[in-house]
């Protein structure tokens, strides 16, 4: 993690909804990445107040590379994750929105762009195995938490042979 | 009139609003056959999830009824359950709930007026090609929600959901600091907020009327936003907050999972509109020349307005928050023990929130835990007067629209009354006989 007074190269940050099992995987992937040995120049932050228009506005705040962890509907196994970035990350289609209540990462991250945000974006996206109300992480996630953790650890090390860093 | 003019409008799921709503309207040769606001949430039945709870559950469970006005659900339950156990709070707590209360004000007014009213004002069909063609507008709209949302966390400590308010007082106070450094953001924020004004005053309202019942709080001393008596248009009765039972007269109708209200008349309006005509002279100043600027005068008639008065109530809020806040800077804060012994009793409280005037009423038992509980909210009393709009506007306007036309109108009309369906939902009481 950087200092307060020097820009990160990098921010990683956690959206989920920890009340709601493996949704809130993405805040506690970052959380537990922040009580690792810290990476020089990569932040951490936890997103989980923010509603879409919430991140759109961080993401323009931040004017930095991003990447952020959350739980995403992969058609995979539980607990497999990918690293989505550049056009790939593109492809993520915002929904039909019918009410603010729906408007999520999704439509979030094309609103930040056409509003300016220009800096490289990644999502580690991460199958859940259950998105119940109520809980907190399923068993199989919390098992799957370690390797996971290994996961974002090689993503910023990708990105940061990406960014040259 | 023309035999073309036969249309079967079905708009399901119309976007932009809280929650699930669909129109249908059929005409026949010109002819109207049936027009239709269909509601069709779930019910949420959370008057019955709080039975069995202390009164300081309850209020944080309430707060859950709605992401949008969780502080006013808090607000509306907290004086609910005080007026049950007979607790009078101090003058300290009354000050910070106003100001609480405006917070949220200011977020859901933005929220709704620049990113879910505007686009149908500047043709597109959502936040986000509207975010390609007006980006500037667009990112003040997103940094005012975002010091709106700031406002309510440095005294609720958080935006959604807050904790730090409770029965008879606060768990936390506000830190100062926090509280000088959200004034000088609100300073800040009065240039921008004249900044949307002259682009409200730039949109074309459309050209519709029909006179309705609007339903308020007053209070002779200031515009009435966080207590007050309630107050009917038509013919200037107020009715204590006890007595929301007379102005409600919930029913219901068979293609709504939302009940209707009515009062003196077939429907009545709650809202924005409503509190501007009802308490017009008690606005602040600026508010007032904001909506002659608007183009408007009071008492006004045309439910598409209820986006200039929601303008209005932005610049309302924004310099009564700015007075409020800067008495509080140099009052400064007493911490005070906010205890209460919970026993037996039954209150009603009542708020205004941004879509209306909102109800609580709770009873509690001998051991403290709430026995029964009924939320009345602002959009399940505005669901019959915006189908009664919609039934004059439709006839009044088919010789001059096209079916696309009428059907955008339709959706406007919907949207100007900001309505939060998913809330409008709460419990039927089924009795089995």
């Amino acid at each position: 993690m950087c200092g307060l007074s020097e820009r990160p190269w990098l921010v990683v940050a956690g959206v989920g909804n920890r009340f709601r099992t493996d949704d809130g995987v993405g805040t506690a992937l970052v959380e537990a990445w922040q009580g690792r040995k810290p990476t020089p120049g990569v932040a951490a932050e936890l997103w989980e107040e923010l509603d879409g228009a919430g991140v759109a506005q961080r993401l323009i705040e931040l004017d930095r590379p991003v990447l952020i962890v959350d739980c995403a509907e992969l058609g995979a196994a539980g607990g497999h994750c990918r690293l989505l970035g550049g056009e790939e990350l593109l492809r993520v289609v915002p929904r039909n929105v019918v009410s603010t209540h729906g408007f999520g990462l999704a439509e979030a991250l094309p609103l930040a762009r056409a509003l300016g945000f220009a800096r490289p974006l990644w999502l580690l996206a991460v199958q859940p195995f259950a998105t119940a109300v109520g809980g907190a992480l399923s068993s199989p996630m919390l098992r799957a938490l370690p390797a996971l953790g290994e996961a974002l650890a090689d993503a910023v090390a990708t990105i940061q042979g990406e960014l040259g860093h | 009139m023309s035999d073309s003019k036969t249309y079967k409008i079905r708009l399901e799921h119309i976007t932009r609003v809280e929650g699930h709503g669909s129109i249908r309207i059929d005409t026949k040769r010109g002819q109207v056959e049936e027009v239709r606001l269909e509601i069709i949430e779930a019910n949420r039945f959370f008057e019955n999830f709080v039975k069995g709870m202390f009164p300081h559950e309850v209020v944080q469970t309430v707060s859950r009824i709605c992401g949008i006005c969780c502080v006013g659900h808090q607000l509306a339950g907290l004086k609910a359950v005080e007026a049950a156990l007979g607790l009078t709070v101090s003058d300290q707590t009354v000050r910070l709930r106003k100001l609480f209360n405006e917070s949220q004000f200011l977020q859901s007014h933005t929220l709704h007026l620049f990113f879910l009213a505007l686009p149908d004002f500047l043709g597109v069909p959502s936040i986000l090609p509207l975010a390609q063609k007006e980006p500037e507008l667009v990112k003040r709209a997103l940094a005012l929600k975002k010091l709106a949302n700031d406002y309510t966390t440095v005294f609720g400590g958080r935006a959604l959901h807050p904790m730090a308010n409770t029965v008879n007082g606060w768990r936390r106070l506000p830190d100062l600091g926090q509280v000088e450094g959200i004034y000088q953001r609100l300073k800040g924020a009065v240039v921008e907020m004249e900044r949307m004004l002259a682009i409200v005053k730039t949109l074309k309202v459309p050209d519709y009327e029909r006179e309705t019942e609007y339903v308020s709080l007053t209070h002779p001393d200031e515009y009435a936003l966080y207590d007050g008596v309630v107050k009917s248009s038509d013919n200037g009765e107020t009715v204590p907050v006890q007595d929301y039972r007379r102005v409600t007269n919930e029913f219901t109708v068979a293609h709504s999972t939302s009940k209707w209200s009515r009062w003196h008349r077939d429907s009545y309006m709650v809202g924005a509109l409503a509190r501007v005509n009802n308490n017009f002279a008690q606005l602040h100043p600026r508010a007032r020349e904001a909506a002659a600027e608007l183009g408007f005068s009071f008492p006004c008639c045309n439910p598409y307005h209820n986006n200039s008065a929601q303008m209005v109530e932005l610049i309302h809020c924004l310099h009564n928050s700015l007075a409020g806040l800067e008495e509080l800077l140099n009052r400064g804060l007493v911490e005070e023990e906010a205890r209460y012994t919970p026993g037996a009793g039954r209150g009603c409280g009542a708020i205004e929130v941004p879509r209306g005037i909102l109800f609580h009423e709770y009873g509690f038992g001998d051991d403290g835990r709430c026995l029964d509980a009924n939320a009345i909210i602002p959009t399940s009393q505005n669901i019959n007067n915006i189908e009664q709009d919609m039934k004059a506007f439709v006839p009044a306007m088919l010789p001059a629209m096209g079916q696309e036309e009428l059907a955008l109108h339709m959706e406007m009309l919907l949207r100007a009354y900001d309505p939060c369906i998913s809330c409008s939902v709460h419990m039927l009481d089924v009795r089995f006989v």
